[in-house]
């Protein structure tokens, strides 16, 4: 509640406040969502809110894999097709950045987070504990640590590499390289590197 | 083995009223909006500073790969009206090290942690520069984080004129006998038995701590990285630097923490 409050009537600097609340939402553009919303129809308001309701009451964890889903276990852990490999990822976006490959015919485990010492985010803020039980039990062929690459993902996936070894387990990292349609100039001497030493012969 | 001499970097060049050039360390990154970054950076003639970097998260940014964590980087940068935006990054030193090594990654984030929380936006400080670039380098060359980071705690105190008094008694300041002194966060120094009650806060540190912080304060670096540190004068160490730390900046401080959990192995539950 702001000094707006004088000017603005109290529901819609009530509203201005919950739009700041959101991710890259500052106060100008909450203003902005709000007057929008003020001025469209009541079934889109409608709509708004109860699709937003509707995913805090049927959206969940998959007990599993962590992922959100609606059913428990999720669509992927309950497909007996999937199976064999393990990819552990930071957030259930990059699962559907995996998806959208097509590639990959395993299960997910969806950490929620990498470890950043800084923030605080230590290996019990994350479904680590879960993962370690999960393959013991799953006995996996492999386990895929596509955490990010940068220092907090390169960091998790040194501790879980760390936590997987003496499970017997094959551990793999996705390889780093040239992003498409990289242009060779402008690449980063660490990427640059991996890119060398991971050559194949054509 | 000394903390690396860093070369002194030429004051930054006015390229015209809005671009500037400098050099610096990435301590912290914040994702904002569809693919920005805001940064915090620390800079050798700007201390701290807070950035934005646009479109860094897309995979084919060029700025992207420079402004990683803990990398040291020549960056351009235009005025803005609140946060400076980065124009232009290069790559000086990745502190590749840092990656795969988990002791010298939790090292590296409690040194940034200091800097974040200890220092304030645009108050220059070369000497804090110069300690973290010179304590990144040993980390990423795998040289035991222990006296580094002692090393890096004690003179960014100095840097900062929170220096802790290490000779004499910070209640009656007669000079410190070698017995077991106390050591009070509040008062920034040792209290010696006979002043011990004036801070009941204050924690007994053994005579073998306080000579390794004396020689770490009058010899440096490489004198202190020759001595044999056992688990107990570690944790002795590390608690009364973290204490008086705790108690400058009047709020938890995470890394250190988290580097004991990762080192532990298996996490709890």
């Amino acid at each position: 509640m702001g000094r707006g409050t004088a000017v603005t009537a109290q529901p819609v600097q009530r509203l201005v406040d919950e739009f700041a609340k959101l991710p890259g939402i500052g106060p100008k553009t909450a203003s902005r969502l709000a007057y929008f919303m003020l001025r469209g129809s009541r079934e889109d308001a409608t709509a708004l809110a109860e699709a937003i309701l509707e995913v805090k009451e049927r959206i969940r964890l998959c007990a599993n894999c962590f992922n959100i889903t609606e059913a428990d276990p999720c669509g992927v852990c309950a497909d007996p097709a999937r199976e064999g490999a393990i990819c552990v990822v930071e957030e259930p976006l990059d699962v559907v950045a995996l998806e959208r490959t097509g590639q990959f015919k395993g299960r997910y485990h969806v950490l929620h987070g990498a470890v950043s010492p800084v923030e605080g985010i230590g290996p019990d803020k994350l479904r680590i504990a879960e993962l370690i039980e999960r393959v013991k039990r799953e006995n996996p062929d492999e386990v895929i640590l596509a955490t990010n690459l940068d220092m907090p993902g390169d960091a998790t996936a040194t501790y879980l590499h760390k936590l997987l070894v003496p499970l017997g387990v094959n551990v793999t990292r996705p390889a780093t390289g040239l992003p498409a349609g990289g242009d060779l100039e402008y690449a980063d001497e660490i990427t640059l590197g991996r890119a060398l030493a991971g050559r194949r012969a054509l | 083995m000394t903390a690396p001499v860093v070369a002194p970097v030429p004051a930054p060049i006015p390229l015209n009223e809005r671009l500037y050039r400098t050099e610096a360390v990435v301590l912290s990154r914040l994702d904002y909006g569809e693919a920005d970054r805001i940064l915090t950076v620390f800079t050798p003639q700007r201390g701290k500073l807070r950035l934005i970097a646009k479109g860094v998260r897309k995979p084919t940014s060029r700025l992207g790969p420079h402004l990683e964590y803990f990398t040291r980087c020549g960056l351009m940068l235009a005025r803005g009206r609140d946060l400076d935006t980065v124009t232009g990054a290069e790559t000086l030193d990745p502190h590749l090290g840092l990656r795969s090594d988990l002791d010298a990654f939790g090292h590296a984030s409690h040194v940034a942690e200091l800097l974040l929380r200890l220092t304030e936006d645009r108050q220059e400080n070369g000497r804090a520069y110069e300690l973290l670039v010179g304590s990144l380098r040993l980390f990423a060359d795998g040289v035991d984080p222990f006296a580094v980071t002692r090393h890096f705690e004690l003179n960014l105190l100095a840097a900062l004129g929170y220096k802790p008094e290490l000779y004499r008694c910070a209640g009656c300041e007669e000079p410190l006998a070698a017995v077991v002194n106390a050591f009070s966060p509040r008062l920034g120094g040792f209290l010696c038995p006979l002043c011990r009650t004036t801070d009941a806060s204050a924690f007994p540190l053994s005579v073998t701590a306080q000579k390794y912080l004396r020689t770490l304060d009058r010899q440096g670096l490489a004198a202190v990285a020759r001595l044999p540190v056992g688990d107990g004068l570690k944790t002795e160490l590390e608690g009364a630097l973290g204490g008086y730390l705790r108690h400058l900046t009047e709020r938890e401080l995470h890394s250190l923490r988290v580097w004991h959990a990762l080192k532990d192995g298996a996490p709890a539950g």
